[in-house]
């Protein structure tokens, strides 16, 4: 019986002219985002890795100069996109592309594409991630809107109920014509991708399991939203109806929801301003340790203490360099500042986080933007990690450098210079990206809340089709 | 016959409970995204505010000092006192103030900052103006008015809109209009304007009260521009949707059609916009002007003395014959000046093609209504991107008269005196208006709805009854 409801089914679909554009107009408008995306992706790709290296080569060949001065100098780096931001560029818009790494400083990642294109940015682009989260849902209305009610409008209901056809069964059968369709698309969107790898030379390795994670996901929230779709469709008897309230809820769940959790996270818990940030910041600096400045209280404090370790009276008779041993343990304690600071910016953006989790429980698209964007990794935990390896690397260069003026020179020897030798010891700059399970546990909540949101609505489908 | 009809229509509207749902969703609508941006201009006031009394405290403290200078007492940190110090370090504030309707929409001003330090440290030429803040809200956006109007309303207008002929003609209420002695055309059009003031009516009730609510109520050019454009986009809408309800086509497919024009409109004509953009006028690569940048700076750094030297050559008013030995400051300074004279040119050729990429954005909007009324809200509220760019030209203008001032200060060690603070440069933002924005989105927005009415007048001549009854 389920066979011979799904061939009518996908007869009716056959017949009807506006679904067969749709899907056309949809796999086409998918597979333009995905050449796009993938084109856009590679010559990001390239330009940030010349530039990188690049960098590598100025930051090698500064010639003769103070370790400190080079740590000034600095050096920049570049985050890379990872191959699965084709499928979903998540946040890379809104976030920084490089990073310049510095003594004393821990700066914030510079150069947001954002901030360079006008508002008719905002509207969105055309990215697989924007066909997969919202023209699909628009695709399975567009299917499922009247399964049910045009049974009612055309009485047919009655007719098969008197044949003994279970209305679970119907439903099953509506329900597995409208997912097909979705599944379809995502295999479509997830087969061009690896195949366009295949015939690149920049992919030697595929990330087989975030692939499969997104064949997880998505199915999951396509089929939530059948579930709505053949539930309203349902209830509301008339096609018209069903039509209206199917898109309200679509344009509830893709743009009022996440919308108002913007603007309610940041009237909760606004981030600090710029500035409010960056006082705070020199704030603690000035109470503790500048490695420039000798005279001050904590310098005298450390210069005591040094002393007394080495059992020395004064600072030329230390076998270091005392002005680059106090560079250092100023910028230990600056970076413990730093880390202190944007500890806090962490927690606020964590508490921001649960706002967005509280708006899941209105729309299922929350918590699948969410995950989408976590095993693309191009959510902000990504960008946090990013940054956070990129400090670490800051602080161990910088490190390096000041140990070598302690190391190789006397004190007051401000005529000290180190070579190009030197600056390529320090190692390049090496970022892994986070491993699948830890996305999964960070996204835990979330893929939680995306399960609950299935369960209820099958078990409520299940209901309202005993009920018929 | 207009009593009637008017008459008729309101009591379909009191019956209607959907409607008046509806209605009352766009209401707090309206509140929620109205207080949405009130929260934003009052978090940006407070922070400008902030700054500039942090900066009166700073001068405070400088003055007591400067007198305990004066009565010989011994300063702790007597380089505090030196206009390299002050021009570092005390600096100056350039700040971009709110416009009356900034509330209106958000735009481009949850990326950007609307204070920014002005000091002689740091070069200017690559200013970065944005504010700290979690991608994440940046990539929802706000739920402020502009985006309340811009998508949603619409929708109430659809929703109430989408069966003026084909309901009548669902519940056989036409054949009896048809019957009576009595214009078709003029029936019609009274019952679209009726709706269209219904509409309004909800929608400026709204809006005037929750202005009043917020205490931003106050009649002004800027106000009748917002709800002029505001109400020649419902037109739009209205006129979209008669269009579609005169084709012979019942209730669901006239909701259909209309809600696939919205999608469209809102959605897909700007995303194809932008990738065309982005595409075939792709952003310079951000990496490759910062390794010209880099160079730059590589390059002057190996000959900060020569640079120094260059420098005095071209400003021989600055050497000082009793005092020829300058110190990192002065080199500093001097190579400062150089990198900006360097950068500016890769900068500048950076922002032509950015320029370029903006000027064909805008040619595209015009296929767009929502690209052009939110660009055309942007200007109102002050938020548009070129209002931010203007605002960084003019940091970067004070910038360098802020340097200039201190120069003399710096090479020829001026002592720096308690009444040189008060001539000290202050920042004034310049009003940066742009009207034309405005002029593009009524002239182009009138012009579809013209060509619509046009055309629907032309068809409306060849209808007969039976076309209209669907028989």
């Amino acid at each position: 019986m389920l066979k011979f409801i799904i061939y009518k089914e996908l007869k009716e679909y056959y017949l009807e002219g506006k679904i067969r554009w749709a899907a056309i107009i949809t796999t086409l408008l998918l597979f333009t985002s995905i050449l796009i995306s993938y084109q856009s992706h590679k010559s990001q790709l390239l330009a940030h890795t010349e530039a990188s290296e690049i960098e590598r080569r100025l930051w090698g060949d500064q010639g003769e100069k103070n370790p400190h001065s080079a740590a000034h100098y600095g050096t920049y780096v570049f985050k890379l996109n990872t191959p699965l931001s084709i499928i979903d560029p998540g946040l890379n818009k809104y976030v920084g592309v490089s990073i310049f790494l510095e003594a004393h400083n821990r700066n914030t990642a510079e150069h947001v594409s954002a901030a360079d294109q006008s508002g008719l940015s905002r509207f969105g682009e055309l990215t697989p991630d924007f066909i997969l989260l919202y023209i699909i849902p628009l695709l399975i209305i567009l299917l499922g809107y009247n399964s049910v009610s045009r049974e009612y409008e055309h009485g047919t209901l009655k007719l098969i109920k008197t044949q003994g056809v279970s209305m679970v069964k119907v439903m099953f059968g509506k329900w597995i014509c409208v997912f097909s369709f979705s599944i379809a698309l995502l295999v479509f969107t997830i087969v061009s991708i690896l195949l366009l790898f295949s015939f690149s030379n920049h992919y030697t390795a595929v990330e087989i399991e975030s692939y499969i994670a997104f064949f997880v996901l998505y199915p999951i929230y396509y089929a939530i939203l059948v579930n709505i779709v053949l539930l309203i469709s349902g209830l509301s008897k008339h096609s018209s109806r069903s039509l209206v309230a199917s898109l309200l809820f679509w344009i509830v769940f893709c743009f009022g929801a996440p919308k108002a959790a913007s603007s309610l996270a940041n009237s909760y818990y606004p981030y600090p301003s710029k500035h409010q940030f960056h006082e705070s910041v020199l704030t603690d600096k000035k109470q503790g340790l500048d490695g420039h400045n000798p005279w001050n209280t904590e310098a005298k404090k450390l210069e005591e203490e040094t002393l007394a370790k080495y059992g020395v009276d004064s600072l030329h008779k230390l076998p270091f360099n005392y002005a680059g041993y106090r560079m250092q343990k100023g910028e230990e304690h600056e970076a413990k500042i730093y880390s202190k600071h944007y500890s806090e910016l962490k927690s606020i953006a964590k508490k921001q986080e649960y706002i967005y989790q509280m708006a899941s429980i209105f729309s299922p698209f929350i918590p699948t933007r969410f995950s989408s964007m976590g095993i693309a990794r191009t959510d902000y935990s990504h960008h946090w990690h990013f940054s956070d390896k990129a400090e670490k690397y800051r602080i161990e260069m910088v490190k390096a450098l000041n140990m070598d003026l302690a190391e190789n020179s006397s004190f007051n020897e401000w005529t000290y210079k180190a070579g190009n030798t030197l600056w390529e010891s320090i190692p390049k700059f090496r970022y892994n990206y986070q491993d699948l399970n830890e996305i999964l546990e960070h996204q835990q909540t979330n893929i939680l809340i995306l399960g609950l949101w299935f369960f209820l609505t099958t078990c409520t489908l299940f209901i309202a089709c005993r009920k018929v | 016959m207009f009593k009637i009809n008017f008459k008729n229509e309101v009591q379909l509207f009191k019956r209607n409970r959907i409607l008046h749902i509806l209605s009352i969703i766009m209401f707090i609508m309206v509140f929620f995204s109205m207080s949405t941006g009130k929260e934003k201009i009052q978090s940006r006031n407070t922070d400008i505010q902030n700054e500039m009394e942090e900066l009166k405290s700073y001068d405070a403290s400088l003055i007591k000092k400067f007198k305990q200078k004066e009565s010989g007492e011994k300063l702790e940190k007597p380089w505090e006192l030196g206009a390299s110090y002050i021009s570092s370090y005390r600096g100056a504030v350039s700040y971009m103030p709110s416009k009356e309707l900034s509330f209106i929409a958000i735009g481009q001003s949850d990326i950007y900052t609307h204070q920014k330090k002005v000091s002689s440290y740091g070069t200017d030429v690559i200013l970065d103006l944005t504010e700290l803040s979690n991608p994440t809200q940046l990539y929802f956006g706000s739920f402020d008015l502009s985006f309340t109007l811009i998508y949603l309303l619409p929708l109430l207008i659809i929703a109430f809109s989408y069966n003026i002929v084909s309901e009548s003609r669902e519940n056989g209420t036409l054949s009896l209009v048809l019957s009576q002695p009595l214009n078709i055309t003029t029936w019609l059009s009274h019952r679209v304007c009726i709706r269209l003031f219904i509409i309004c009516t909800i929608v400026f009730t709204s809006i005037f009260i929750n202005l009043i609510v917020f205490n931003e109520f106050q009649f002004s050019l800027s106000l009748f521009c917002f709800l002029l454009i505001t109400f020649v986009y419902i037109l739009f809408w209205f006129s979209l949707s008669f269009f579609i309800n005169l084709k012979r086509y019942n209730s669901v497919m006239n909701a259909f059609i209309l809600f696939t024009i919205w999608i469209v409109t809102v959605f897909i004509i700007p995303n194809l916009i932008n990738n065309y953009i982005n595409n075939f006028h792709p952003l310079p690569s951000h990496a490759k002007m910062l390794n010209e940048i880099r160079l730059t700076q590589a390059k002057l750094d190996k000959v900060k003395d020569a640079t120094l030297q260059n420098f005095l050559e071209n400003h021989p008013e600055l050497i000082d014959e009793t005092n020829t030995d300058f110190g990192f400051f002065q080199k500093y300074v001097a190579s400062k000046k150089q990198l900006k004279k360097e950068l500016t040119q890769i900068v500048h050729s950076y922002e032509l093609l950015i320029e370029k990429r903006d000027k064909m954005a805008q040619m595209l909007s015009l296929l767009s209504p929502t690209a052009l009324l939110q660009e055309a809200y942007e200007e109102i509220a002050g938020t548009s991107l070129a209002h931010y760019k203007n605002y960084k030209k003019q940091h970067q203008e004070f910038s360098e008269a802020w340097l200039n001032f201190f120069i003399p200060y710096i090479f020829k060690q001026t002592t720096f005196t308690k009444e040189t603070l008060t001539h000290l440069p202050t920042f004034t933002y310049q009003t940066f208006s742009r009207w034309s924005v405005i002029y593009r989105f009524l002239t182009v927005v009138l012009l579809y709805i013209g060509v619509i009415v046009f055309y629907e007048v032309k068809r409306e001549k060849k209808r007969n009854i039976e076309e209209l009854l669907f028989i």
